[in-house]
């Protein structure tokens, strides 16, 4: 399995694209973070890596497949999308909430089977939410809803896990949970591409990281690559340093910290 | 481990109520009106059916066959179709407070007749006339929404194309009432806007059924994916569900089960605003059950309204204003106790 994007770039009017140029790969059980400032057009390249958005330039190959004429079904059962936070219409249950994942498996005119339940309840357990199933989505907490969500895609049974700011909205004890999940994901063969404002979170994941500043790739590469000084200074216009902490166990970690001028 | 919600959940007995609502009434509302029905009457009148033998009146016979079963069975179905494509329609506009009013359905439906009738195109005529400009206002509102597409999401933006074209049909409507014949044409118009099943026949039953299976089994098929519309396209997209199309059949099928129900009913509301509601607190939001469910409780409620819109009063109530005057405070209701039907 592995994720290639070569030269993307969208854009809603000709001459001003969103993003341009966008090339990455992503290899099986890989984790990618992608930073940038507010508006660096981190949704946009998601959207348009999942063909939500259609690319005017470049291409999208899945295992060696240009996905551009896939259909809706082939390249959910590809890649699972994992939005921001978002507050649903209706007060459905977790599970039914879990089970819309399985649509890519289910024929058009059924229902979820008793093979769809099998999977939707893996996918929960996976994630330690099972005590969540016969609760109503819209009632439990932002933390919650977020792995409900993640159930889903997992539920999808996607190679690829696209998480738009996964670590938004949840409290700092939630946040690190998420992140171990997403570590553990990766172990089980997951490619996971997610974006954050915090490079301690990407620091924390490993694997590779892009910057991307007014749509564009800054760079890119392996995390201890790309999370400079010199980088954080650069998209997001402060000073920043990085330390290495030395924590109890003797392990040393890098962190980075603002310079208060 | 609680493992009761990975088992497809289906409680027979809610079943069977939920089948059997809508029959028990249907007997009971055959026995209710001026001419009295007993149920040994209907009794007789089932065993007509098979055996030649029967030795009802002749009176009962035409009450039974030719005014009530007729007028019952409109209700019913009426009220069915108008529930589902209520809930449909919220589904795929993702907003509880949308009914099928919303594309401009039941203006142009209502303009449909109205021509028919000032042109004295008799009764099916006013049932196509009404269908036909239907489905024009549900086309114009797309034509509308693709006009100014560019921004925004298409849900508001077909909401407002819904207005718009609604406006204007209204406003036609209006414009032939002052110039109509106001001893014959006018009190026709008017009392035809307001909804009734008082002139129901056989024949008009004969007539919407096809339309009506047509609207309504594409969505039954359909209904567990209706749930995905709820969490916008983008979302539904990245599970795999083609938007595009499920959304055009789904308002299509709607806009056919309103059309259809207007045609020969008039304009009837509030039934597919608050029934799915109702639904929706009986069941819950999944599609899977409220579409079903909406059904039974829509069919059952219109039922009662109309029973009680031709016994009430000495004269008849229209079944619309009825409609209105108890749906409006019932849906207050809804809407303060239950949360379970509102966010």
């Amino acid at each position: 399995m592995s994720l290639e994007i070569r030269n993307l770039s969208f854009a809603y009017k000709k001459d001003q694209p969103i993003i341009e140029g966008i090339s990455m790969k992503v290899e099986r059980g890989e984790i990618v973070s992608v930073l940038g400032p507010n508006g660096a057009g981190k949704t946009t390249l998601f959207k348009t890596i999942l063909g939500l958005y259609k690319a005017y330039q470049g291409q999208v190959i899945v295992n060696g497949k240009d996905v551009s004429n896939s259909s809706r079904r082939e390249l959910a059962k590809q890649m699972g999308y994992v939005p921001q936070n978002h507050a649903p219409s209706f007060p459905y249950s977790v599970v039914d909430v879990v089970l819309m994942g399985r649509t890519a498996h289910i024929n058009n005119y059924a229902s979820p089977s008793e093979l769809d339940y099998r999977v939707a309840k893996e996918a929960m357990e996976n994630l330690n939410i099972l005590y969540l199933a016969d609760k109503r989505y819209t009632e439990i907490s932002g933390g919650e809803r977020q792995l409900v969500l993640i159930a889903r895609a997992l539920a999808q049974e996607p190679k690829i896990l696209v998480m738009d700011e996964p670590t938004s909205n949840l409290d700092y004890g939630n946040q690190i949970r998420l992140l171990n999940h997403i570590k553990r994901l990766a172990g089980q063969g997951l490619s996971i591409i997610m974006s954050t404002h915090h490079p301690d979170h990407a620091l924390f994941c490993g694997g590779k990281a892009i910057m991307l500043k007014d749509g564009q790739i800054l760079c890119s590469g392996s995390v201890d690559e790309v999370i400079t000084e010199d980088n954080l200074k650069n998209i997001y216009g402060i000073d920043v340093e990085i330390a290495n902490a030395q924590i109890k166990n003797g392990k040393l970690h890098k962190i980075c910290i603002p310079v208060v001028a | 481990m609680k493992n009761t919600a990975f088992v497809a959940k289906y409680s027979k007995l809610k079943i069977i109520v939920l089948v059997l609502l809508p029959i028990l009434l249907a007997i009971v509302a055959l026995t209710i009106g001026r001419y009295p029905v007993s149920y040994a009457d209907i009794w007789k009148a089932l065993t007509g059916l098979f055996f030649a033998e029967s030795n009802l009146s002749a009176t009962a016979h035409t009450v039974i066959f030719d005014v009530r079963i007729p007028r019952i069975l409109a209700a019913i179905i009426i009220g069915m179709a108008l529930s589902v494509s209520g809930a449909a329609f919220q589904g795929t506009f993702r907003n509880p407070l949308v009914s099928p009013d919303i594309l401009g359905v039941s203006a142009g439906a209502g303009f449909g007749a109205t021509i028919a009738i000032i042109n004295s195109w008799g009764s099916l005529g006013v049932a196509i006339s009404a269908f036909v400009f239907g489905l024009l206002a549900v086309w114009l509102t797309y034509f509308i929404g693709n006009l100014i597409k560019r921004s925004g999401d298409i849900t508001l933006i077909l909401v407002l194309g819904g207005i718009l074209v609604g406006t204007i049909f209204s406003s036609l409507v209006s414009l032939i009432k002052s110039v109509a014949d106001p001893y014959e044409k006018l009190p026709a118009i008017t009392y035809w806007m307001m909804g009734s099943l008082g002139s129901i026949q056989m024949k008009d039953i004969y007539m919407v059924i096809p339309p009506m299976l047509v609207g309504i089994i594409p969505l039954l098929l359909l209904r567990w994916k209706l749930n995905l519309l709820t969490f916008g396209d983008e979302e539904a997209q990245s599970m795999g569900v083609n938007t595009d199309r499920l959304r055009l059949i789904v308002i299509i099928c709607a806009t056919l089960l309103t059309a259809s129900s207007v045609s020969i009913s008039g304009m009837i509301g509030w039934v597919g605003l608050v029934i799915p509601h109702f639904a929706r607190a009986i069941t819950g939001p999944n599609y899977r059950s409220l579409l079903p469910v909406s059904m039974a409780v829509g069919g059952s409620f219109l039922l009662v309204v109309d029973t009680i819109a031709r016994t009430l009063l000495a004269m008849e109530i229209p079944l619309g204003i009825l409609t209105s005057l108890i749906g409006a405070p019932f849906f207050i209701y809804l809407l303060s106790h239950s949360r379970r039907s509102w966010k």
